[in-house]
């Protein structure tokens, strides 16, 4: 009786599964090994006949310049933005995580771009960046005409450009992660923090920041995915340019794979990026686990 | 009692119905098409039938025809979808991949012949729209695949696009019309000096550089070096894209260089690049011959606008300036078309003389193909009369085609160069991106 009972409940615990497997296996797992399969041959993408043609794909990633100075952008994008963007989230949130007046709104404000698809925003910014954007002409219009550059197509700028974009279309979310983080911290560290005369700078390295680092560890995971996989961003605003300094490695796998007709390079360039970050978020989930703190 | 009234009343429904589904239809079912494809009174009714066609004419160019089209079939219904121009070879490509090739669709040329070659089209060869090619020789063996025939030319690029003018700009500053590259370099320096931007162009949208000015210096320079077929040349191996591309590109770096080529032209599309020199902002705008039908033009203040054109600075070859003509926009049908009667209906119907013709003028659109005789926009009567003046040799089509990808690259160069890039280091650049994809060319002997 109890076997069969055992087998009945092993049984119903398989069905549950049995619908989240199915889409994994279909639209994860299929895909994934179908992708490393055809970034052994050299597959056109179009034609039904290919080759095989070994590891020569994945040679070729790493002495492909475009591929490179595509992954070099990638790389300064994340760097940049997480940085910057981690300080203004975690400024805002020890702002707003006061009891200030206001404070509601602002968040929700602050938050609202993060639920806007990137398509539709990187059109919106489009309108204030371009030569004759917004931008510029309120420079003109207020007699600093020196200051108007253009933005969007500019060698050094403009990298600089999708950055602050991205900072801050991210700032109110990685701000709630923070708020919340802070709000978990007991008061009465807080308050002992306080009669211990630590204040500033002080209570926030050696108190604050230890005790929000689940946070930071969440945080950190989404931007570092999040901004290697730019795409949207550098497609609509500059679509890679100018000369190739806002191509991303997604962006470049795009091409490669849809213009180029190289889908088995391009396979292999997205497989050597999935190690790449997966290997990124790793080291970066070993060292911020590692620095979180019990209480 | 019932049952007396019964039988008659069954009777009499089912004579109803009966009429109802004959030929003689009364609005209540499938109506027999008309012009499209012809059904006689005896024949069943057709079954309703819903096409997919797809181009990139955004701003609803092709629905007139369609529309047309779906009158005069009632029992046709054509689903249309506008793919943006900037990713239309990508999409089309995704779709055709995954088994969903839309059953009507344009094509671009530079797609043509590989799509015939791997068997994505359909073979109209004997379909009666393909008379109005075959009545011109020249285009139609240039368009022939292994001897048959898989799409039509709605329209050819034009040999030269022209550049167009702001009459009201030129008069201000007395100025003439160019004839040549040294009078044309001297228009701008004048526009310049009076704090006028001599050229505008929407290049976010790449091919308003590409497919304007560059393309017409490229080819009037490459043609000669290659005799007569660039891309043909360029395949075999013959010549190396720096060889072919130099000139122009340098001539649009000169252009850069000089500062007469609006700063804000890098960031502008195409609509935006119109708007502009519509609004006076730019005197000078490279485009196509269906700049005088769009709306800022048409409705662009007269006091400070007014429309004129002229050919281009392009090279001469011993006093000859060489020019190219490709199709444009292909019609095709889908080779895995679930509807091939249907889909042929509407490719016939598209491409008759009485529908093409207006569908032509309306856009004031470009043809090779005699007997159509296209009225053109006044405003480029003079300049469509240059191409059969005798310094002007223009050859029609190719026997290859560069890869779409190439063509990207050309375009990134473009954009490059217009941001201050040097013509060396694209050169270099545009040799490597041609090797990769080279061998994807497809050759026709």
């Amino acid at each position: 009786m109890m076997r069969y009972r055992r087998r009945l409940d092993l049984l119903y615990a398989l069905l549950f599964v049995l619908p989240a497997l199915t889409l994994f296996l279909t639209f994860k797992y299929y895909p994934l090994s179908m992708t490393m399969f055809y970034s052994l041959t050299n597959w056109d993408g179009f034609s039904r006949s290919y080759q095989f043609v070994g590891l020569d794909n994945f040679i070729s990633v790493f002495s492909d310049s475009k591929v490179l100075g595509a992954f070099y952008n990638t790389v300064y994008f994340a760097i940049v933005s997480i940085l910057l963007g981690t300080v203004i989230q975690l400024g805002l949130a020890l702002i707003l995580v006061n009891r200030i007046k206001g404070a509601k709104v602002f968040r929700t404000v602050l938050y609202m771009p993060a639920v806007i698809s990137a398509l539709i925003i990187s059109m919106t910014w489009i309108a204030f960046f371009q030569y004759n954007g917004i931008i510029n002409q309120t420079l003109k219009l207020v007699g600093l005409e020196t200051l108007a550059h253009n933005w969007l197509a500019h060698p050094i700028i403009t990298i600089h450009v999708l950055i602050v974009i991205n900072i801050w279309q991210w700032a109110g979310y990685g701000m709630i992660i923070y708020i919340t983080g802070l709000q978990a911290i007991p008061t009465e560290i807080n308050e002992a923090a306080a009669l211990d005369g630590a204040t500033g700078w002080r209570k926030l390295r050696l108190i604050t920041l230890p005790l929000i680092m689940p946070a930071v560890t969440i945080n950190m995971f989404i931007s570092i995915t999040g901004s290697l996989r730019v795409f949207e961003l550098p497609f609509v605003l500059t679509g890679g340019g100018p000369m190739n300094t806002t191509n991303t490695v997604t962006m470049s796998i795009y091409n490669t794979a849809f213009l180029s007709n190289q889908f088995g390079y391009a396979s292999s360039i997205g497989l050597v990026f999935f190690l790449f970050i997966a290997t990124i978020t790793l080291i970066q989930l070993t060292v911020t686990r590692r620095l979180e703190v019990e209480y | 009692m019932k049952k007396k009234w019964l039988m008659p009343l069954i009777l009499m429904t089912t004579a109803v119905a009966l009429y109802g589904c004959s030929s003689g239809n009364n609005g209540q079912g499938p109506v027999a098409s008309q012009g499209g494809s012809n059904n006689s009174g005896s024949e069943s009714p057709k079954p309703n039938v819903t096409l997919k066609y797809a181009s990139w004419m955004s701003k609803g160019e092709d629905k007139p025809i369609i529309e047309a089209f779906m009158k005069a079939n009632p029992h046709i219904k054509v689903e249309e979808e506008v793919i943006d121009g900037g990713q239309y070879s990508q999409m089309l490509q995704t779709r055709i991949l995954s088994d969903d090739a839309p059953d009507v669709y344009l094509l671009p040329f530079n797609q043509y012949t590989q799509y015939a070659t791997e068997g994505h089209l359909y073979d109209l060869s004997n379909e009666p729209g393909m008379q109005l090619m075959i009545d011109n020789p020249l285009v139609d063996q240039a368009f022939q695949i292994n001897g048959k025939r898989f799409g039509f030319m709605v329209n050819a690029g034009t040999p030269v696009s022209p550049i167009y003018y702001n009459k009201k700009i030129f008069e201000k500053y007395n100025l003439d019309v160019p004839t040549n590259a040294e009078e044309f370099l001297a228009v701008n320096q004048t526009l310049k000096d009076n704090g006028v931007e001599p050229l505008v162009f929407g290049a976010k949208d790449a091919w308003t550089l590409s497919g304007t000015l560059y393309t017409a210096i490229f080819r009037s320079y490459a043609l000669p070096k290659t005799d007569g077929d660039i891309f043909y040349a360029l395949a075999k191996g013959d010549v190396k894209p720096s060889e072919v591309i130099d000139y122009p590109l340098q001539f649009i770096a000169d252009l850069v260089k000089q500062g007469y080529v609006s700063e804000a032209s890098s960031t502008l599309t195409y609509d935006q690049s119109v708007q502009y020199f519509a609004d006076g902002k730019a005197a000078m705008l490279p485009q196509g011959t269906w700049v005088p039908t769009l709306d800022p033009i048409v409705n662009a203040d007269s006091a400070s606008f007014e429309l004129g054109a002229f050919m281009p600075p392009v090279p001469r070859a011993d006093g000859i300036i060489h020019a190219m003509s490709n199709g444009d926009r292909m019609l095709v049908v889908s080779a895995n078309t679930k509807h091939p009667e249907e889909a042929k209906a509407l490719f016939n119907f598209f491409v008759n003389p009485d529908n093409l013709k207006p569908y032509l003028e309306e856009q004031s659109l470009f043809t090779v193909l005699k007997g159509l005789d296209i009225q053109t926009a006044p405003v480029l009567q003079d300049y469509v009369n240059g191409f059969s003046a005798d310094d002007v040799s223009v050859v029609i089509g190719s026997r290859s085609a560069v890869t779409p990808a190439f063509s990207k690259e050309v375009d990134i160069s473009l954009q490059n160069i217009l941001v201050g890039s040097s013509v060396e280091a694209e050169l270099k650049r545009l040799d490597e991106e041609f090797g990769k994809t080279k061998d994807q060319m497809v050759v026709k002997e």
